[in-house]
């Protein structure tokens, strides 16, 4: 349904002309019924990505297209379900307003309105904050809006931007039901997100940018997934036998006193090894991989030096 | 869930038709009726409105109040009209919508231009009441020609640059500047500067139609003509880039 062939954009400088390149040659699929997820660093031109499918930019190269449209032609003619990083709206109109106006935008007549309204309201949980003006509102508040303006109308296309940027850890656990809701066959969901672990407990694969260019598309479900057996790096913690340990994994390093970073070792191989610590006197506390399938990936792919922070604020074209 | 097709109407009139009102027409109107009671109550006090120094005295206040609320009006109607939607992002949560950009300005656009061509003949019909009969629907063709004039240009400026209110200003008073010099007997003015006055502004073929209509003189079509067709032709330029530059900024 969203389909990036080879899509570059540059942007020049006004006075020097110099070449910035925001995305370059980024190839993407994304069928009916998928989530797929776009990872990256600030700056690695997920936003700009965003743009281009949304035909509110144009590609210097290559060609974006939805369900074989141009995307302007496509989103004037059908719309696009899309929840900004920022919700940007002239910010003396009330939150009631805001939803009445983009509602009628959206084609919602005036029967439905206020039954529509009211359910977005109550899905979000802003019904408190109903006659507040958005320059009165939170950032979460805010999001929270661009949720509800957006789950008005769920459309064939859903784009979310940073969609738990500024949401509370309640509501960005509800994001996923949000995302479970609007699965369906019929329909492409495209998030763009700094979290890694949100990506990766919502999304069937995961587009990995940095500077602009693709680096890899991750399946984090599906037959393709990252297999647990794989060779990962876990952390072990004990309470006592930390010289058991070392002598079971000869690479292990102790990254504090009972915490030992394990070699990358598959699953039999760790599951041997803590059976040795464990019998040679060691007293385990727990063992979990020391970072998610997903994030190995992504620091494989883009660097340590580069690795996403939560809630860290993208750059926008 | 239904969804209506008349989405563009109803958004215009439910909210863009208010928010012309309120935020960009206010001003003027507000300027314009209160400078108007105090000359009636003042300036106007003993003069009795239908003799012919009031009938004169009238049209005079008439004429310069109401020129007052035509450029301004024109001014506020059109700037920032797609700039303020793009330079802020609101953009993206509107055209994110099935709606068509070029359409949604463009209507916005004409009813700016329609309102204020209402307002002028409504706030002329109050003073003609007030006073004496004075050239209101005249002030009405001369309000729609200065629309299309400056609308036309404002509209694609707004489209090509986030400067477009500051631009149009400084456009308008260097055409009337660069033809007043122009139009003198003996104008010292270079034969190069003649050409570029020509592609000004047409203030001077504006101020020439205005002044036959308030004479009472049929309009002078080909000046007015003019006029429409260098607003016209900026504005259908404004729309088509509109439709293909990025509107991200």
């Amino acid at each position: 349904m969203i389909a990036l062939r080879e899509v570059s954009k540059t942007y020049r400088t006004l006075w020097t002309r110099r070449e910035v390149r925001a995305v370059e040659q980024v190839s993407l699929d994304v069928a009916p019924g998928e989530v797929v997820g776009i990872a990256g660093p600030n700056g690695a031109g997920k936003s700009t990505l965003i743009s281009i499918l949304l035909g509110f930019l144009r590609p210097t190269a290559g060609v974006a297209t939805i369900g074989g449209l141009p995307p302007q032609e496509w989103v004037e003619a059908r719309g696009v379900t899309y929840v900004p990083e920022l919700m940007a709206l002239p910010r003396t109109w009330r939150v009631g307003e805001a939803l009445r106006r983009l509602a009628v935008l959206d084609g919602v007549t005036d029967e439905a309105m206020q039954g529509d309204v009211d359910r977005v309201i109550a899905r979000t949980e802003i019904g408190d904050h109903r006659r507040k003006r958005l320059k009165e509102l939170s950032k979460g508040n805010s999001q929270r809006l661009g949720l509800a303006q957006a789950l008005v109308t769920p459309r064939e296309v859903v784009v979310f931007d940073e969609p738990t940027h500024g949401l509370d850890p309640v509501w960005t656990a509800r994001f996923r039901d949000v995302v479970a809701d609007l699965r369906a066959p019929t329909r492409a969901i495209l998030i763009a997100s700094h979290n890694l672990d949100e990506l990766e407990r919502v999304c069937d694969r995961v587009a990995i940018i940095d500077r602009g260019r693709l680096q890899r598309v991750v399946e984090v479900r599906g037959a393709g997934a990252l297999a647990d057996a794989a060779a990962r790096v876990y952390r072990l913690r004990v309470a006592a036998g930390g010289a058991a340990v070392a002598s079971a994994f000869p690479g292990a390093r102790e990254s504090e006193p009972g915490v030992f970073d394990l070699p990358a070792l598959d699953l039999p191989a760790v599951n041997a090894g803590v059976a040795a610590a464990i019998a040679g006197g060691a007293l385990v506390t727990s063992l979990a991989p020391r970072e998610s399938a997903l994030e190995a990936e992504f620091h494989a792919a883009v660097g340590l030096a580069s690795a996403p922070t939560s809630g860290a604020s993208g750059g926008r074209p | 869930m239904t969804i209506a097709r008349a989405r563009g109407w109803r958004y215009l009139l439910r909210y863009q038709l208010p928010d012309f009102l309120v935020s960009r027409a206010g001003l003027p109107v507000l300027a314009a009726v209160m400078i108007g009671v105090m000359v009636y109550y003042t300036a106007g006090a003993g003069i009795e409105w239908q003799s012919e120094d009031g009938e004169r005295l009238a049209q005079q206040v008439f004429s310069t109040l109401i020129g007052v609320v035509i450029t301004l009006g024109a001014f506020m109607g059109v700037a920032k009209l797609t700039t303020d939607d793009r330079a802020n992002g609101w953009y993206r949560s509107y055209f994110s919508k099935p709606v068509k950009r070029t359409t949604f300005y463009a209507k916005q656009w004409a009813l700016h231009g329609v309102t204020l061509v209402l307002l002028v003949g409504v706030l002329g019909m109050a003073w003609q009441l007030a006073t004496n009969s004075v050239s209101v629907k005249e002030a009405m063709v001369v309000t729609a020609l200065t629309w299309i004039m400056l609308g036309g240009v404002g509209f694609l400026l707004s489209v090509l640059t986030n400067q477009d209110a500051g631009l149009l200003f400084i456009a308008y008073v260097l055409s009337m500047v660069l033809h007043s010099v122009k139009d003198q007997r003996n104008s010292p003015m270079w034969g190069w500067l003649r050409e570029v006055t020509r592609l000004t502004l047409p203030t001077q073929k504006l101020e020439y139609v205005k002044d036959l209509l308030y004479a009472g003189q049929p309009i002078p079509w080909g000046h007015a003509g003019f006029v429409i067709g260098y607003g016209a032709v900026a504005f259908v330029i404004g729309v088509i880039l509109l439709r293909r530059l990025s509107l991200a900024r």
